[in-house]
């Protein structure tokens, strides 16, 4: 079935040009944000406002939320020992003039030729168990449906894409910033690991908006973790 | 007449009964497996989709005597396809051909809408199991082996006792078996690289006897394809959605024996071998196949009695056009 795959390769790019990351030192795990770190390992990060970020949350392999240190200065950090820690991010409300892109809602920004709220995640898993095989928010967030780290490259992550908690459709999941599929009507999409060690995936998904503030809600979530060497 | 009775039987199911780049539904994908012109790759077409179809085979014949006006000369072998996707793994096709076949100057000529044919395709893939097409795949999920089974017959709404300018029946010129044919066969794909697919095809069409309006008896001797295709993915320009294929085929045919009331049928049937070289290019939802074959080995039954049969093509050149909506 051939057909998603045309809109795949020309919607998802945009979505995905920036990358959120997290790195980990012992119990501390630091946010970042960045350019082209799909494409070129550890590239350059650039600053983000603390603000931006909503939420911070730890998780034990049950996928029960864990007790953490949240450090909101940038980079924002979560202090526990999580098997999957995450980060909800939003930077506001867009809106593409002739003048360039503004960080405001459409209501404020003049003449304006598209709008969006941006609402990113990004979820990194160190350890896996069974309540860790759904999902944890109820933003949009990638769901291995298996232990991941039992795998080796060449193999097949069967994920599932949810979206307030339920699999949502026609989110387009990237590796690497590669489109790689479309999420079908149980939310599912598999997608082969090509590389050793660092795993990087996206999910990106456009709703409508119908707050006057925007024309779209675009919601990209990231999903990490390491191979075993 | 004889030596030509596989011109019937050889060409004209082969462009009816086999999905011959109809499985080129990767109109609709820039990326994932390519699908070539003749063989029939694995592919299914999407649920509740429409498929439009047209193909025009054009085969020229080698002739050899200049004073003989009954050699063939040419054959334009034109179909009509509607494809639908019931399921993401079964798809059915209606397909309608009109043939039009010339004699050299002076010779016979016949034209005409052939028997109507239907067929029905099981698509199935290997995925840690054999499983049916499932509506949704990857990039990745499309790099799997994928299979298809298809199976199909023709309805004998063609006139098969249509009579050429001086009122005989010839079964090569007919516009009809009389009786319906069946196809089956199965079809393997693999996309090894994202630039390079492997497809292979394996099939059969039998035939029933049909007595003519002129009382002589026939059945085509019957017919086995095995396919092997390579396509290879040349270009693409997203921006326009273009994609641009190479393809190339080795298509077996084995050919049996026709048979009437008397026996076997001498200068019938063979072995051939075509190489196929061709090219596929996608634009939004349309697809374009083009495609030059030629045999490259043929053993036939009796190789100087059977001009007009194939393996005896100077060429035959092959556009296909499909459309998804």
């Amino acid at each position: 079935m051939y057909l998603p795959l045309l809109l795949l390769t020309l919607t998802c790019a945009p979505v995905l040009a920036h990358d959120l990351w997290i790195t980990r030192d012992g119990t501390l795990h630091t946010l970042h944000y960045g350019h082209e770190r799909s494409g070129h390992e550890g590239a350059k990060a650039l600053e983000y406002r603390p603000e931006q970020v909503r939420q911070a949350l730890c998780f034990d392999v049950a996928g029960r939320p864990l007790r953490a240190v949240v450090g909101m200065r940038y980079p924002v950090t979560l202090d526990g020992d999580c098997a999957a820690s995450l980060f909800l991010a939003s930077s506001g409300y867009w809106s593409k003039t002739p003048y360039g892109s503004k960080n405001l809602p459409k209501t404020e920004a003049g003449l304006v030729l598209d709008s969006w709220l941006a609402v990113e995640s990004v979820k990194r898993l160190d350890a896996w168990g069974s309540g860790l095989a759904r999902p944890l928010t109820r933003e949009l967030e990638i769901v291995p449906l298996g232990n991941p780290f039992t795998l080796k490259v060449g193999d097949k992550l069967r994920l599932m894409v949810t979206f307030e908690g339920k699999p949502v459709a026609g989110a387009t999941v990237a590796y690497f910033g590669q489109p790689r599929g479309v999420s079908g009507a149980d939310g599912q999409v598999n997608v082969r690991l090509q590389r050793p060690g660092f795993q990087l995936l996206q999910a990106s998904l456009e709703t409508p908006l119908t707050d006057a503030k925007a024309d779209r809600r675009i919601d990209t979530a990231t999903l990490q973790f390491e191979l075993p060497q | 007449m004889k030596a030509r009775r596989t011109l019937l039987l050889a060409l004209l199911p082969s462009s009816v009964l086999a999905h011959h780049g109809v499985a080129s539904l990767g109109a609709a994908g820039l990326e994932g497996p390519g699908a070539p012109v003749e063989t029939s790759s694995s592919a299914t077409l999407p649920q509740g989709k429409w498929l439009g179809y047209l193909k025009l085979d054009h085969a020229q014949y080698r002739t050899y005597d200049p004073a003989d006006a009954t050699e063939a000369d040419t054959a334009q072998y034109w179909m009509l396809g509607l494809g639908y996707g019931f399921t993401p793994w079964f798809s059915a096709y209606l397909f309608q051909p009109y043939n039009i076949k010339k004699d050299e100057p002076d010779g016979f000529e016949s034209r005409g809408f052939t028997d109507l044919s239907l067929m029905g395709v099981l698509g199935f893939k290997y995925d840690e199991g054999l499983r049916l097409t499932p509506a949704n795949e990857s990039l990745d999920d499309l790099m799997d082996w994928h299979f298809t089974a298809y199976a199909g017959l023709t309805l004998p709404t063609g006139e098969a006792n249509h009579r050429l300018q001086d009122g005989s029946i010839d079964p090569a010129m007919s516009l009809g078996f009389g009786k319906s044919s069946f196809a089956y066969g199965l079809t393997a794909t693999k996309q090894v690289t994202s630039d390079t697919t492997l497809v292979f095809e394996a099939g059969q069409m039998r035939f029933q006897k049909y007595t003519y309006a002129d009382g002589q008896s026939l059945r085509f001797g019957t017919e086995t394809r095995l396919n092997a295709a390579l396509a290879q993915h040349l270009m693409t320009l997203p921006e326009r959605r273009f994609r641009l294929d190479g393809n190339l085929e080795l298509n077996y045919l084995g050919i049996g024996r026709d048979r009437t009331s008397s026996g076997p049928e001498a200068a019938t049937g063979g072995d051939i071998l075509y190489g196929v070289l061709g090219l596929r290019l996608y634009k939004d939802n349309l697809s374009l196949g083009l495609a030059l074959k030629r045999p490259i080995w043929t053993d036939l039954n009796e190789e100087a009695a059977q001009q007009g049969a194939e393996g005896k093509e100077r060429y035959r050149a092959i556009l296909t056009f499909s459309t998804l909506f």
